[in-house]
């Protein structure tokens, strides 16, 4: 079931005949981007996956009104990012006054891991930076390809408004990362 | 450095915005959603089962109910088929008395057939 040549809506009708194994496919396929647009959207980890967690479980009760004819993944994240929402509502999101960057994977040595948690606290303070809508949107514009149309379903807005946030967010980014990303190319 | 609205995905700045924005521990992630919904489906299922439970047994109570009414009605009918006026009427005890305490076999058949 983990095939990724399996199309989305394949495994959806698949989830919404009661297969769950379908559906922990799409979620082993979406949950990083997911997770992280609740990361951007709540600016901690522990909250972001409680959210994400919520979003997930909420579609797979709402599998059977998902629409095949419209792509899936949009719909899936504004499940989410409503779950994201309802969290920040409820008050219960954990202080968190900026991104905080997330815990340096084993393998590299000290020093270089000393650059990449300096780097992931500037990018991280560069993202909180930004207005909501504008975080997500470059966010899933540039971290997870996702396509403009879809940034648009996912955040309820025209695709237009999409365009213009990334680019401004991008402007914004550069900006505060001009060296940083310099490098990187 | 690419500026345009309709450009595509910047690879270095997406580079670091997944970099920073990394979602730790996939498996343990998905591993914990699975967990989730396999509970929710046996829920599901106990719901369904007790959501069944109380229509079917008003369903049984009320064809135990039927029966039961049914049982009666018949046992009254079989009751009217033989009354006990068809008894007395019936040639049968008095041929039997005739045939005095010796009635044997016989006496009875020819009592039944003279009867019909």
């Amino acid at each position: 079931m983990r095939n990724p040549h399996v199309a989305d809506a394949d495994l959806a009708r698949k989830a919404a005949s009661g297969d769950g194994e379908a559906f922990g496919a799409l979620v082993d396929r979406h949950a990083p981007a997911v997770r992280r647009a609740a990361l951007a959207l709540l600016g901690n980890e522990p909250d972001a996956d409680d959210a994400a967690q919520d979003g997930l479980l909420a579609a797979w009760r709402a599998i059977g009104r998902y629409d095949e004819a419209r792509p899936f993944r949009p719909w899936l994240m504004r499940i989410v990012l409503n779950a994201a929402r309802d969290l920040r509502r409820r008050a219960v999101v954990r202080r968190a006054d900026e991104l905080s960057p997330t815990l340096p994977a084993g393998g590299a040595g000290p020093d270089r891991e000393t650059d990449r948690a300096l780097i992931r606290e500037k990018v991280a303070a560069a993202l909180a930076g930004l207005p909501e809508r504008q975080r997500l949107a470059v966010t899933m514009f540039d971290a997870d390809g996702y396509p403009h149309a879809e940034i648009a379903e996912a955040l309820g807005v025209p695709e237009g408004t999409v365009r213009s946030d990334v680019f401004h967010a991008r402007r914004a980014l550069r900006a505060a990362l001009g060296s940083l990303l310099e490098d990187m190319r | 450095m690419t500026n345009s609205f309709d450009s595509g995905p910047d690879a270095a700045l997406g580079r670091l915005l997944r970099d920073t924005l990394e979602p730790a521990h996939h498996a343990a992630f998905v591993g914990r959603i699975g967990a989730r919904i396999r509970a929710e489906a046996r829920e599901t299922a106990w719901d369904i089962l007790a959501g069944w439970a109380r229509p079917g047994m008003a369903a049984a109570a009320a064809a135990a109910l039927a029966l039961a009414l049914w049982l009666t009605q018949s046992a009254g009918r079989q009751a009217e088929i033989v009354t006990i006026a068809d008894a007395v009427e019936s040639s049968v005890p008095a041929q039997l008395l005739a045939g005095g305490a010796d009635a044997g076999t016989e006496a009875v058949l020819a009592a039944m057939v003279g009867d019909r």
